[in-house]
């Protein structure tokens, strides 16, 4: 059981559960107050009925003209409270607040090619593959590819921004 | 001078900052009075490594007539002050640049966001009502009602607040004309009208057309009002909003919460005493119960809330004998759900003891008997595993055997279920983890009762194993960190939470689990490692904070700047960060005592700050204790939790208060033996510090005494202390010779570690005295005589404990501390064992050797 409400500042002293989650990054203190000051409404925390915290979503509105949209960018549920459906109900907000308050064309995420879990979840709530961004993870121990996954809003009545690039770009190539 | 300029700001761009110094200062000496070359200088001195000369470089720019008004002078100043910390002197920089220029936006904005950087809300609230003017614009009005109600909130409590009525007309006014545009700009209003408990005000405004304009999410607006109906007591309406909200959203688990404490406080309202009133047959009750019924009927498959809500009213209007056939029911429809057990677990406190069992038995009526596809399988276990958690919270009602063939069931099904889970990736826990947590839970129960070492290492083994399949399972971390702290074994303790990776804000809440008073087990150079790790993350709230607090009011989100503030207080004013400062001057303290390294000790000492490390009573009980206390487990009705156990009594985390002050004030303490009282303005007065240590000389023990003892002699030069000390000392080195035979657990290396701390306090004051030509009285000589002989004795005795474990193969040390009655698990492979006995007997040896 379960209740999502905006994330604020002192969620960052109970998030440990979910953070310590080996697939979940922690950022410094900038990141996420960043985000809470710029995107209020796209931090949202799911609390359990005991007041554990669940997980969380956050995102962002960006772009120009058409490719105005709404951004996830670190979508996290804890170990013990995944299979839930947890997942889909942050995302249904993160969807909501980009139609309703930033009346954006279309939401967007990255995820690892190889995280097919994740894609196949992704995929299940209406999300495609967009275009393969090369090495985009890459680091000392990590060059691996991305999927930019899109799912197109109301606003984008002909559904233009979900139409797949047919050839995969640099990481250099982004947008924004 | 264009070209020049242009050449220095290339080497700093490059990094090139010796060059870039060296130009500038060419540079200056044909503009002499050119404040970018000198602002160029002081930040390229800054950053190769000399901050004291660049502030000073500042400090004459700050102060310059006239004021300096060029754009990349102010910026790189500001960057030199920034980086220094010196958020007032940016203040006074743009206060002088705005004066200087008062048509110049960015100045006056810079000068607004320095002010926000050092929280001076009178100043924030002028200056932006001075811009509002300036330039019209309804954003600086915002600013300035901002900072009116801050003041509000940080304004001493009792004082009458001027603050929120002044905002309140203010922002009624900008309502009034049709001001107010945004949603952020309506919650501040909320927020004004809160703080006076104008709870009625907030509904008013949130219903209006404004809001529902301004807020675009209906559920978010819909949550808020019911929030203040509730505040303002308008029970009936909240009910009838939790009733509509959960007919369209029935797993929303905070509308269940409104509308049964509604239901109860509307039954409050009606009956002063509710011991007389037939609470079943009330009206309120009974349409509730139908409610929650309805509900049910027309919930979708994995729908909870109407089930769990029907619980928990229930439980609110204290009808617990009706809960245990709910909860039966509840298993039976959602035992398979991970989260089953936490949706019921403060239920499970009400069922009367003499029910326990046969509701335990009850649920396993409803087990999954037979299943052939694998997503049933794993439901099928996901059920039982539920059904041993709630076993185990009632576990105090079980027998020594009848837990013991528990555990063995546990650790059978944890085996069956890694066949379910071979296809998991690295990163996912096994299905079966929660089992071996269980075991080892129920090993720590017999350990509870025998302190018997060898069931740590059984719970470490049970652990150990899961990890190798889960390897990422953080709780099993947890667990064996705090297990293993708990025999004294250091180096599993540094491995385990290195791999937990905290890191940023977790530095402030998690740091306690490993590092408390990891300097007692660990060598000092491995746990001065570890505790000098938290501190980074306060030194980024410095930096930080103050920076989303000035975004926040660039986007003007008003709701995030009192959110902010506080979380910058609670990390500035965190225990963590009293008791992290505290211990890393202690382990430096330490580590520095040997005469050879007193000069290093000498300068350290000399660089406390002592507003950080002496604080008074209300400072400490003012500190913000952020440490995650969820990483506990408590899953068991009424009895001992996880950490519980293992601390023997006390509470854990301890709320430190004595520690804090004891370990802030023995540096202080030892510094007056080698730099007198001290005559800086704000050094705390020896008297006052050694008030505070006797006034903590229970708690503090030896280490507390020798440096009290010590303290008085250097400042009283009463030679009859060094005797007293000594003998103190002396006393304890006796019983510690006694008492530890062989190490085995923390409590042992507890007691060696505070003679450790008494003796290198002692032998500090000794090469202090031995250095001071006026201190050669005979009492001084003996004193340093019989250190000697004491410092000789605990070598001897550290030897002896050292060379036992060192002649101890693996084997022998296996066979001296798990060859018991109890067998260890058949499940933990000997190669773990191995592994985990290895492990602790070279971390007893590495921490005896340290001692050296």
């Amino acid at each position: 059981m379960s209740f999502l409400r905006r994330f604020t500042a002192d969620d960052l002293f109970k998030f440990n559960n979910i953070n310590l989650d080996p697939l979940t990054e922690t950022y410094n203190i900038s990141f996420y107050l960043g985000y809470l000051a710029q995107w209020p409404d796209y931090f949202v925390m799911a609390e359990s009925c005991s007041g554990a915290s669940m997980g969380y979503i956050m995102g962002k509105a960006e772009g120009d003209g058409e490719l105005w949209h709404g951004h996830v960018t670190a979508l996290t549920v804890a170990p013990e409270y995944r299979r839930m459906n947890l997942a889909k109900r942050l995302m249904d907000v993160l969807e909501n607040v980009s139609e309703k308050v930033y009346n954006t064309y279309f939401v967007d995420l990255f995820v690892r090619a190889s995280n097919s879990v994740a894609i196949g979840m992704y995929k299940g709530f209406g999300y495609t593959i967009y275009r393969t961004v090369l090495g985009y993870y890459s680091g000392p121990s990590d060059n691996e590819n991305a999927y930019d996954m899109r799912k197109a809003l109301p606003r984008d009545v002909k559904k233009k921004s979900i139409i797949p690039m047919k050839r995969p770009i640099k990481p250099e190539e982004l947008e924004w | 001078m264009q070209a020049e300029v242009y050449q220095i700001l290339d080497a700093i761009e490059a990094g090139k900052y010796k060059s870039a110094l060296s130009q500038a200062a060419k540079a200056l000496k044909k503009n002499k009075d050119s404040v970018l070359i000198k602002s160029m200088m002081a930040y390229a001195t800054d950053r190769t490594g000399s901050p004291a000369v660049a502030l000073q470089m500042c400090a004459e720019l700050i102060a310059a007539k006239p004021a300096v008004v060029d754009d990349l002078a102010l910026q790189l100043i500001s960057s030199v002050l920034r980086y220094n910390k010196k958020y007032n002197d940016i203040a006074t920089l743009y206060s002088n640049a705005s004066q200087a220029m008062p048509l110049n936006l960015e100045y006056s904005t810079q000068y607004f966001m320095s002010l926000v950087r050092v929280n001076n809300l009178k100043l924030q609230q002028l200056h932006a009502l001075k811009m509002q003017k300036q330039w019209k614009e309804y954003k600086y009005f915002f600013w300035a009602v901002s900072a009116i109600y801050l003041q509000g909130v940080e304004a001493p409590e009792g004082s009458p607040n001027i603050f929120f009525p002044l905002a309140e007309k203010m922002l009624e006014k900008a309502k009034d004309e049709n001001q107010i545009s945004t949603f952020e700009e309506l919650y501040l209003y909320v927020l004004v009208l809160e703080a006076q408990k104008k709870y009625l005000g907030c509904v008013k405004l949130l219903s209006s057309e404004l809001a529902s304009r301004l807020c675009k999410v209906e559920a978010e607006l819909q949550y808020l009002v019911l929030k203040y109906m509730h505040l303002a007591g308008q029970t009936d309406s909240v009910v009838d909003l939790s009733r509509d909200a959960l007919r369209s959203a029935p797993d929303d688990w905070r509308m269940h919460l409104s509308l049964v404490e509604s239901l109860h406080a509307l039954l409050l309202e009606e009956h002063e005493d509710l011991s007389n009133v037939n609470v079943e047959e009330s009206s309120d009750f009974i349409r509730a119960l139908d409610f929650f019924l309805e509900l049910q009927q027309e919930a979708k498959d994995k729908v909870k809330g109407p089930f769990l809500g029907q619980i928990e009213l229930l439980f609110k209007f204290g009808l617990y004998e009706r809960i245990q056939p709910c909860l039966v029911s509840y298993f039976n429809r959602f035992g398979t759900t991970i989260s089953f057990f936490e949706d019921v677990r403060r239920y499970l406190d009400t069922v009367p003891v003499d029910s326990r069992l046969s509701l335990v038995s009850a649920l396993n009526d409803h087990q999954i008997e037979f299943t052939n596809s694998s997503k049933d399988l794993i439901a099928a276990c996901r059920k039982r595993i539920n059904f041993y958690k709630v076993k185990f919270c009632f576990s105090e009602l079980l027998t020594d055997g009848e837990k013991e063939e528990f555990t063995r069931v546990l650790i059978k099904e944890y085996e069956t279920s890694l066949e379910m889970g071979k296809d998991l990736k690295a990163t996912e826990r096994q299905y079966g983890d929660d089992c071996l947590v269980i075991a080892s839970l129920l090993i720590l129960d017999r350990f509870d009762v025998s302190r018997e070492t060898t069931l740590l290492y059984h719970a470490i083994l049970l652990l150990e194993t899961g990890l190798q399949k889960s390897t990422s399972n953080f709780q099993m971390k947890i667990m064996l960190v705090r297990l293993y702290t708990a025999l004294g074994v250091s180096q599993p303790v540094v491995t385990h939470s290195l791999s937990l990776d905290v890191k940023q804000v977790l530095l402030d809440t998690l740091t306690y689990i490993y590092a408390d008073d990891f300097e007692r087990i660990a060598p000092l150079d491995v746990s001065s490692t570890l505790v000098k790790k938290a501190l980074a993350i306060y030194n980024s709230n410095d930096k930080e904070t103050p920076e989303m607090l000035i975004q926040a009011h660039k986007f003007g989100t008003y709701s995030k700047i009192p959110e902010f503030r506080k979380f910058q207080l609670r990390l500035s004013n965190s225990i963590q960060q009293a008791i992290s400062i505290r211990q890393v001057a202690l382990t430096t303290v330490l580590s520095l005592s040997v005469p050879n390294k007193f000069e290093e000790l000498s300068t350290f000492l000399k660089g406390l700050d002592d507003q950080k490390f002496f604080l008074s009573d209300a400072q400490i009980s003012a500190l913000h204790d952020n440490r995650d206390r969820t990483m506990d487990i408590k899953w068991k009705a009424g009895g001992k939790s996880f950490f519980g156990i293992l601390a023997a009594g006390e509470e854990f985390p301890a709320p430190r208060t004595d520690w804090i002050k004891i370990y802030g004030c023995v540096p202080l303490a030892v510094r007056t033996w080698i730099h007198g009282k001290s005559k800086a303005a704000d050094a705390v007065d020896v008297d006052k510090v050694l008030q505070v240590l006797e006034s903590v000389s229970d708690e503090g023990g030896l280490a507390v005494t020798t440096v009290v003892g010590l303290t008085k002699y250097f400042n009283k030069n009463d030679s009859s202390l060094l005797k007293k000390v000594v003998s103190s000392i002396e006393a304890h080195q006796a019983n510690v010779k006694t008492s530890v035979s062989k190490v085995a657990c923390n409590a042992d290396l507890k007691r060696i570690h505070e003679l450790f701390e008494a003796i290198s306090y002692a032998r500090i004051a000794g090469t202090v005295l031995a250095q001071d030509s006026t201190k050669n009285q005979p009492e001084v000589t003996e004193f340093i005589k019989q250190l000697g002989d004491i410092d000789g004795k605990f070598k001897q005795h550290i030897s002896k404990l050292h060379g036992a474990l060192n002649a101890q193969s693996v084997e022998d040390f296996q066979r001296d501390r798990l060859d018991s009655a109890e067998s260890v698990p058949e499940l933990v492979n000997s190669q773990t064992t191995r592994n985990v006995l290895s492990a602790a007997l070279e971390s007893y040896k590495a921490y005896l050797q340290s001692l050296f």
